[in-house]
């Protein structure tokens, strides 16, 4: 008898709560519906918040790789996306070029020199010199920042999962560093939980 | 039977909130990493070196200075979405997914100006209102169509919002960036959930000793 009622007030409180947490769900729900109505599902599968804090912006301190030039010269163009804990990590602009720099509306507009590759803006895009492609591992160098299996900057995997790379979509199975910065590449490094790679990027045009 | 049930329901709605809460915002075009700190996305090659560019950059610095929180992008071509193209000539489609993309650092106003229009967005708010005053803006396809046009949206909707603001005569060349708010998204009701679901577990088995 005791048993029975110990167990209807259990079903009557995880009722309730459930009640709660579905009308909850469903406030939310409905919220989230009306703020991403249009935007095509696959879209917000790849989306992600970039993260809070300094370890999401980790600074270019790092040396310029290769000759440092100036003007910058023509370039093509890499997209290099990060993600650490289901957040995005922001690769900054100034990567690769010697101060002193000029910045106008978050874009390096002037700097010392430019070495064989560079960031001007703080979105990922990378910009190369001509010739054989430089590696992740010389981007992760010019921006002051580790990468290996086991760190990705700020980062550090956990046991079992190490860095994961994408290029244009697709796994690579060597190591992060190894990852050459071919023209036109979309490559994703993430640690942390899966984020399906985007396979491509809009490069402006001259890149 | 029931138990279970419950156990199956609770351990659903916890997956439900932790997707939910997982899904939202993103990454991958350029605006959106420029918009967490600048108050005005220009597109890759503009040096914000014209008039109408400085002018505009004055009149978006002006604005948010006079308490009227707003942050521009002009987006010109495709290749200014980068890896989210899908959403080129859709700029009220585009602004709502900026504005999910920035939601944790920036909550105010967003105003977004391709060449077929206008696209604005303020989360928790009705976008009507701004729609009857962008609507009648039109978008020339002039070389600085789309900057002027972003000028006239903010005077507009600023206006419109009872707030007044003159314009520096020494246009910025760099405007400052701003502060991060915060973001708290914590799946709370998943852990709830989950613990509810274990205490139904031990107390069955309890009351079967």
């Amino acid at each position: 008898m005791a048993g029975s009622g110990l167990a209807l007030r259990t079903v009557v409180v995880v009722v309730v709560a459930l009640v709660s947490g579905v009308v909850l769900l469903g406030c939310g729900a409905s919220r989230h519906a009306v703020a991403t109505a249009g935007i095509p599902p696959g879209l917000l599968l790849q989306a992600r918040p970039i993260g809070k804090g300094a370890n999401f912006r980790p600074p270019a301190t790092g040396a310029v790789i290769g000759t440092c030039r100036r003007p910058l010269g023509p370039r093509s163009g890499v997209h290099v996306e990060l993600f650490a804990d289901n957040r995005v990590v922001i690769v900054p602009a100034g990567i690769g070029t010697r101060p002193p720099r000029s910045f106008v509306v978050g874009r390096v507009s002037r700097a010392a020199c430019y070495g064989s590759l560079v960031t001007l803006e703080p979105t990922g895009l990378v910009l190369v010199r001509a010739g054989a492609p430089p590696l992740l591992s010389d981007l992760f160098q010019a921006w002051g920042q580790p990468l290996s299996a086991r760190r990705l900057a700020s980062f550090s995997a956990p046991a079992g999962r190490p860095v994961a790379a994408f290029v244009n979509g697709r796994r690579w199975h060597g190591t992060p560093g190894s990852v050459p910065l071919t023209a036109h590449s979309e490559i994703v490094l993430e640690v942390g939980p899966h984020v399906p790679p985007h396979t491509s990027y809009a490069f402006p045009p001259g890149t | 039977m029931r138990l279970r049930a419950l156990v199956l329901l609770a351990v659903a709605v916890a997956i439900a909130t932790v997707a939910l809460a997982s899904n939202a915002r993103g990454d991958g075009d350029p605006a959106s990493d420029y918009l967490l700190t600048q108050q005005v996305f220009l597109p890759s090659d503009a040096t914000a070196s014209s008039t109408a560019q400085r002018q505009l950059l004055g009149v978006v610095q002006a604005a948010n200075r006079a308490g009227f929180a707003i942050r521009v992008a002009i987006i010109p071509s495709s290749y200014d979405l980068g890896s989210v193209t899908e959403l080129w000539r859709q700029p009220r489609t585009y602004a709502r997914f900026l504005s999910l993309e920035l939601s944790f650092a920036y909550t105010h106003r967003l105003l977004v100006v391709m060449p077929n229009g206008l696209g604005f967005n303020w989360p928790n708010h009705s976008a009507v209102p701004a729609y009857r005053l962008l609507d009648a803006i039109a978008v020339p396809s002039s070389k600085n169509g789309l900057v002027t046009a972003a000028q006239s949206a903010v005077r507009q909707l600023a206006a419109a919002a009872g707030v007044r603001f003159a314009v520096p005569k020494q246009l910025p060349t760099v405007p400052q960036g701003s502060s991060h708010g915060a973001i708290v998204i914590v799946p709370a009701l998943a852990v709830i959930a989950v613990a509810l679901a274990g205490l139904v577990v031990l107390r069955r088995r309890r009351t079967r000793v």
